[in-house]
């Protein structure tokens, strides 16, 4: 038996084995009650508990609306910041005006602007926009204005010798050179959107998974409670391959998404 | 030098702004949502006569012992992960998937264990805020080159001279940039689990302004928030270039 498949069935083996590990002693820590009394569902009892859901279509229609919410809050969010930071990311004067606001709009805990936000814009679709927005606007922003504003000088003093226009430096050099800063911002921004998407659910009782997770809790149903919050991690995780996939996909030219050979 | 000095006045040009405008805006009280500085400034004294000392106090102990106990299992858990293959091997998978998970979703499943005290909010930072750690560790440890290795064995370093001179050392700016991201998590799991469970506490008492429809008073915990989330990232900030002040070409993996 050579080393590599040897390795290669130590991963496919190892992770199976720690899982029913795992398993087991979530089944006997919830069966015997050994923590929490009773607060703990069994595995099993979660399983069942989302197959029950997955046959319904109230299931999927919280599914369906926190990714829609997500889906456009993203756009919204994305499309702002890029055009931001991009403008930013061209003049110095603008970063230097500009440093300090953003800085204290990122560090800020968004979900602290909740309750004024349901204030103002009740429990609707507007309101988790706004939060997403608010939250999910300054990674991209930031990643989209050092891509543009810490471009290799060498390739740009390049650019300039071949007399390229001021436009055409941009669109050559400048845009392709951000894209891939602009990718790390995006899957931050992506993250916080789904984060405020259901964490306006838990906290206004907007509708979606956040929802869906608070009124299980309330129900007592820990059984629901737990398949919907691992339902989110599968979303979450889902989605996380869906932008490898598609990073892959539009930065095949890039260093970083080079592979060495074997 | 007086380019730094006109870079930190441009900087505080544009917040300077927005204050007046809001005092300016806001003094008749023609906006029912954004009420005048005045009427905010009065909510921080009748909330300082009601508790805010004790509010404070509560967000701010739950806030630093999960972050802590958050770090040290982080950085613990990560070092096994990146030294020993087997355990990585076995782990990674699941420390993958539940890092997947929103980790606010695990203020429901605390309480339902643990109830609506402090030890309810410190158990969700300490776990949720865990996994950047534990993530960043990995990747720092598992980067520290070959030939340092080599060269920490061929002078006999001893266990504990290896482990903090070269391993945890070399990794520290990966995993600085990781406790970073766990603060600004921390920060908001505070204020979510006291906002959905607790009855003390900033987040609490915004929340219970907001169901009373205090406007002023939602703002000047949301603002207080705010300053708190500011500060505590910006002292990061400072630490973080102070300990990595022997890193080539600049500490700042963030900015």
């Amino acid at each position: 038996m050579n080393l590599t498949s040897h390795r290669a069935r130590e991963r496919l083996f190892l992770p199976v084995a720690t899982g029913v590990l795992l398993l087991a002693i979530w089944q006997l820590v919830a069966a015997r009650q050994l923590i929490g009394s009773g607060a703990i569902p069994t595995p099993v009892a979660s399983a069942q508990a989302l197959w029950g859901q997955v046959r319904t279509g109230g299931f999927w229609g919280m599914i369906g609306t926190t990714i829609g919410y997500w889906v456009i809050g993203l756009a919204i969010a994305s499309a702002l910041a890029v055009l931001l930071g991009i403008a930013i990311g061209l003049s110095p004067i603008a970063r230097d005006f500009t440093q300090s606001f953003v800085d204290f709009a990122r560090s800020f805990p968004h979900v602290a602007l909740i309750p004024i936000a349901v204030i103002i814009f009740g429990t609707s679709m507007q309101m988790v926009l706004v939060m997403v927005l608010v939250g999910a606007l300054w990674p991209l922003l930031i990643h989209a204005t050092d891509g543009v504003s810490d471009l290799d000088p060498v390739a740009l003093d390049t650019a300039r010798a071949f007399r390229l226009t001021r436009s055409e430096r941009f669109r050559h050099v400048v845009l392709p050179g951000a894209v891939p800063m602009m990718a790390a911002g995006m899957r931050i921004s992506a993250a916080i959107a789904l984060i405020l998407v259901i964490v306006t659910g838990m906290i206004a009782g907007s509708p979606g998974l956040g929802r869906g997770i608070v009124s299980a809790e309330q129900a007592g149903d820990s059984a629901l409670m737990y398949a919907l919050i691992l339902t989110t991690g599968l979303i979450g995780l889902a989605l996380n391959g869906v932008f490898d996939l598609t990073e892959r996909r539009l930065l095949h030219w890039h260093a970083s998404q080079r592979r060495l050979a074997p | 030098m007086s380019r730094v000095l006109l870079r930190r006045v441009r900087g505080l040009a544009l917040p300077a702004l927005l204050v007046v405008l809001w005092i300016v805006l806001t003094q008749g009280g023609g906006y029912l949502y954004f009420p005048p500085i005045g009427d905010i400034i009065s909510s921080y004294r009748t909330w300082w006569d009601n508790g805010l000392g004790t509010d404070l106090a509560s967000s701010l102990i739950s806030l630093v012992v999960g972050y802590a106990v958050a770090v040290v299992a982080g950085i613990t858990v990560g070092y096994l992960l990146g030294t020993f293959r087997l355990l990585r091997s076995a782990f990674a998978p699941y420390i993958h998937l539940v890092r997947s998970i929103p980790p606010i979703t695990f203020v429901p499943i605390c309480v339902l264990l643990l109830g609506l005290g402090a030890s309810m909010r410190i158990t969700v930072i300490a776990v949720g805020a865990a996994f950047p750690v534990i993530l960043s560790t990995i990747d720092g440890v598992r980067g520290i080159p070959s030939e340092m290795e080599d060269m920490a064995t061929a002078f006999r370093l001893s266990p504990s001279e290896r482990l903090f001179q070269l391993t945890l050392r070399g990794a520290s700016p990966s995993i600085l940039a990781g406790m970073k991201t766990s603060l600004t998590i921390a920060i908001i799991l505070i204020v979510t689990s006291e906002m959905q469970a607790s009855t003390q506490g900033i987040g609490h008492f915004v929340i219970a302004a907001s169901r009373t429809f205090s406007i002023a008073d939602s703002w000047a915990g949301t603002i207080l928030l705010g300053i708190i989330g500011y500060l505590a990232s910006e002292l990061f900030s400072v630490y973080q270039r102070r300990a990595l002040f022997w890193v080539q070409g600049g500490s700042n993996h963030d900015r």
